[in-house]
């Protein structure tokens, strides 16, 4: 029975009252012959209830849709959560449920075209129990907001969307018809009479007729042009193949062929390749009746391709085994060069947008489409080029991650920064986000934000190689530089690591600290007031290397002071070098000495 | 399952919402795996499910990290903490010979009458034609290294066929 569109709320008992938009699910449709009863079990969005978690978008299923393989019981609908969570929404009982529905009993089977009216809580159509709606528009988007705040206590977690003001944004006619197949900017798609004024969701059996037309039409359409586009390969392949034909012997040859052949060839032509080219010929032989068929199958096949699967099809076109139908699949590229079908795979992936973060079903998705998809045929390969692609793309974008940085760092150099920040270890570690805080904090006040650097510059000014952590931190712990450091065990460790570098000398003190007063200090006084507690300096090998240059210039005094007396005296080389600068590069007196006694009884040793 | 994110646990590193839809689509087949009702099947049936997604999941972080090096060895420890892959079977993974190996339990000689490993590891061609073998513990369909599977074979030959149809 047909159902003016208008009367949407003579819908089963049990419904939403008319007028509510989005009406929690749906009722369920007005009419049943309408639509294939394939329809009622569909995952399909449409204005659904308010999920948990707001928001909705939906499209009316196209005309002809198959029975998808998990279904949901009757009344329940899948749709999706703005954080990209999929939920189920039950429209007669209004349950919201983040967990798939089992099927408590067996699906109905699907009810016979005549009136029989549809059971309780049917799977949802959207809203058809609208009000008319104003010409040319979809749902009044003032209704959504409406909805949303009404079944607000549902008592699950809601993201509030701010209704965007929905507008159509594509009007296709359908032929002949004053039906209008509008899609608007929420992605909804539904129908249009300009005429009465009507807009629907779901088309009317006469109005299935007509898109079925319509259809058809533009798969005639399409295949048309398939046609001419395979005859075009068709006359391709044999120009390749008459410059072969003429010279019968054709193995090695590939200079010959190379350069009867207008395509690109790269590499020369290896054993399989020969074996290729002698079974095409022999299939080009054997008649052109054999390729057309082949043709028209291929067209038949891709027909079938958007619901068989890719694999099947793939296999199938192997098993009709002709290499005469790969290589009218393989357009320009000369089938018999592996390098560049994979170069040319390569190229298909990378235009496609296949992001090395892609599972291989989710690549080869993508890519199927592709005409190029076909240049390889072997599942195995295509996984094998798809590992090596995200390599590739893996390396490219490192790389060109790290010119940029690269440059951001230049920049910041000119603009001249303190080098401090740059050995700070974070900029390793992080160099990405460091750079973008340091570009960012321009005035050369705050050079560097970060709580570490922070804490490493109150360190390198308050440090010295006699510090131990214990004094450091009952002095600063309630420096706010010392607390910035978020992580407490962290403060330590990087105290630690820093002291012994600087015992080491790894890290020279930064040139406030105290050497230089020092050595103002100890050229005013006398020479032996150093760095006390000398316990805890140990003088590095280029301290100690200063002071040894120091001491090998005393090599003569020592021999003559050996000569006169048989002991050396410290005291007495002493006052003749300490008033040298490198006198003061040991900073332990007794290592001075220590370094002196040795040296000296190498020079009288060696003297002896 | 630590996969729960509270105040708590640490941001994940840079790079995670690359990869994050794709952990998200696993998630969500994983529970409805686990929400499956058991009509129909047996009972050890049921969990093969369960087994093959955890073995793509975890062979997804694996090629990330190893093979294709798009993840920071950042990223890819506080994935295995976060429990988005296991590290044990992907420990199997890097020794030679257990490339494919479907899940930990098929390689545990406790686990068998006879002491040995599950029949699922016996290679294509020492098996006897025409036989299609499910193992027990996970429905894999041959997860040796030279028993022409290719990675995520054993997703894709265990069990019902994977993702396209689920996407549908």
């Amino acid at each position: 029975m047909n159902h003016p569109p208008q009367h949407h709320h003579h819908g089963p008992p049990g419904l939403p009252p008319p007028g509510r938009f989005p009406g929690p699910g749906g009722p369920p449709p007005p009419f049943i012959n309408g639509p294939p009863p394939a329809h009622q079990q569909h995952i399909l969005g449409g204005p659904p209830g308010i999920p948990p978690g707001a928001a909705h978008f939906g499209a009316p299923p196209p005309p002809g849709t198959f029975m998808p393989p998990n279904m949901l019981p009757p009344g329940w609908t899948e749709h999706k959560a703005p954080d990209g969570m999929a939920y189920f929404y039950n429209a007669a009982s209004g349950q919201s449920s983040w967990v798939r529905p089992t099927m408590q009993q067996p699906p109905m089977p699907p009810p016979p075209g005549n009136g029989i009216p549809p059971p309780p809580g049917m799977a949802g159509y959207p809203s058809s129990q609208q009000p008319l709606y104003p010409p040319g528009l979809a749902p009044p988007p003032g209704s959504v907001p409406v909805a949303q705040t009404s079944i607000d206590d549902t008592g699950k977690d809601k993201k509030g969307k701010k209704p965007k003001k929905e507008k159509a944004v594509k009007k296709t006619r359908i032929l002949e018809s004053p039906w209008f197949i509008v899609e608007t900017n929420l992605e909804n798609t539904f129908f249009y009479n300009k005429e009465t004024k009507v807009s629907i969701w779901i088309p009317t059996p006469e109005l299935e007729v007509v898109l079925a037309k319509m259809g058809q039409e533009a798969t005639e359409k399409i295949e048309a042009e398939r046609r001419a586009r395979d005859v075009e390969e068709q006359e391709r392949l044999q120009a390749l193949k008459r410059p072969f034909e003429t010279d019968a012997a054709g193995q090695g040859d590939g200079d010959k062929r190379s350069r009867n052949d207008p395509q690109p060839q790269g590499t020369e032509m290896t054993e399989d390749d020969v074996a290729w080219q002698l079974a095409a010929m022999e299939e080009l032989m054997e008649g052109q009746d054999q390729d057309q068929h082949m043709a028209s199958q291929d067209e038949y096949d891709d027909d079938e391709d958007h619901e068989d699967d890719n694999e099947v099809q793939e296999r199938l076109r192997m098993l009709q085994g002709s290499p005469a139908s790969r290589a009218a699949a393989s357009l320009e590229i000369s089938p018999d060069n592996i390098q560049e079908r994979e170069m040319a795979f390569l190229d298909m992936m990378r235009e496609r947008g296949v992001t090395q973060f892609d599972t291989i079903e989710m690549a080869l998705g993508k890519v199927e489409r592709d005409p190029r998809y076909r240049l390889i045929p072997d599942q195995k390969d295509k996984a094998a080029l798809f590992d090596s692609f995200c390599v590739i793309r893996a390396r490219e974008i490192k790389n060109a991650r790290e010119k940029k940085e690269q440059q951001e760092e230049e920049e910041e150099k000119e603009q001249g920064r303190k080098t401090k920040d740059k050995h700070s270890t974070s900029s390793s570690r992080d160099s990405k986000s460091h750079t973008t805080t340091s570009s960012s904090s321009s005035s050369a006040s705050k050079i560097s934000d970060k709580p570490e650097d922070v804490y490493r510059r109150l360190m390198e000014d308050y440090t010295t190689k006699s510090s131990t952590w214990l004094d450091f931190m009952t002095k600063y712990r309630v420096d706010p530089r010392f607390l910035g450091l978020k992580p407490g065990s962290l403060r330590e460790s990087i105290f630690r690591q820093y002291l012994s570098d600087l015992k080491k000398g790894i890290i020279q003190p930064p040139s406030k600290s105290s050497s230089s007063s020092d050595k103002d200090k100890r050229s005013s006084s006398s020479s032996s007031h150093s760095r006390s507690s000398s316990t805890k300096y140990k003088a590095t090998d280029a301290e100690i290397d200063e002071f040894m240059s120091l001491l090998k210039e005393t090599k003569k005094d020592i021999l003559y002071e050996h000569k006169n007396s048989s002991s050396v005296e410290w005291r007495k080389i002493k006052k003749l070098i300490d008033r040298d600068r490198r006198y003061d590069a040991v900073g332990s007196s007794t290592e001075r000495e220590l370094l002196f006694r040795k040296y000296a009884d190498r020079v009288i040793q060696r003297r002896d | 399952m630590p996969k729960i994110k509270s105040s708590r646990t640490k941001r994940a590193p840079e790079g995670f919402d690359d990869i994050e839809p794709t952990l998200r689509e696993f998630q969500t087949k994983m529970k409805d795996a686990e929400n499956d009702p058991h009509e129909g099947k047996r009972k050890i049936e049921a969990l093969w499910p369960i087994f093959r997604l955890h073995h793509q999941r975890s062979r997804y972080v694996y090629e990330l990290y190893y093979k294709r090096e798009a993840i920071s060895k950042e990223l890819y420890e506080y994935l295995l903490k976060q429990g988005y892959a296991d590290a044990n079977l992907i420990a199997k993974w890097k020794k030679a010979g257990y490339e494919k190996v479907c899940c930990l339990r098929c390689i545990q000689p406790k686990d068998t009458n006879f002491g040995t490993t599950c029949v699922c590891r016996v290679p294509r061609d020492k098996l006897e034609d025409g036989k299609v073998i499910e193992c027990i513990h996970c429905g894999c369909r041959g997860c040796s290294s030279g028993s022409g599977a290719s990675a995520g074979s054993a997703a894709s030959r265990k069990g019902k066929p994977a993702a396209k149809s689920d996407d549908a």
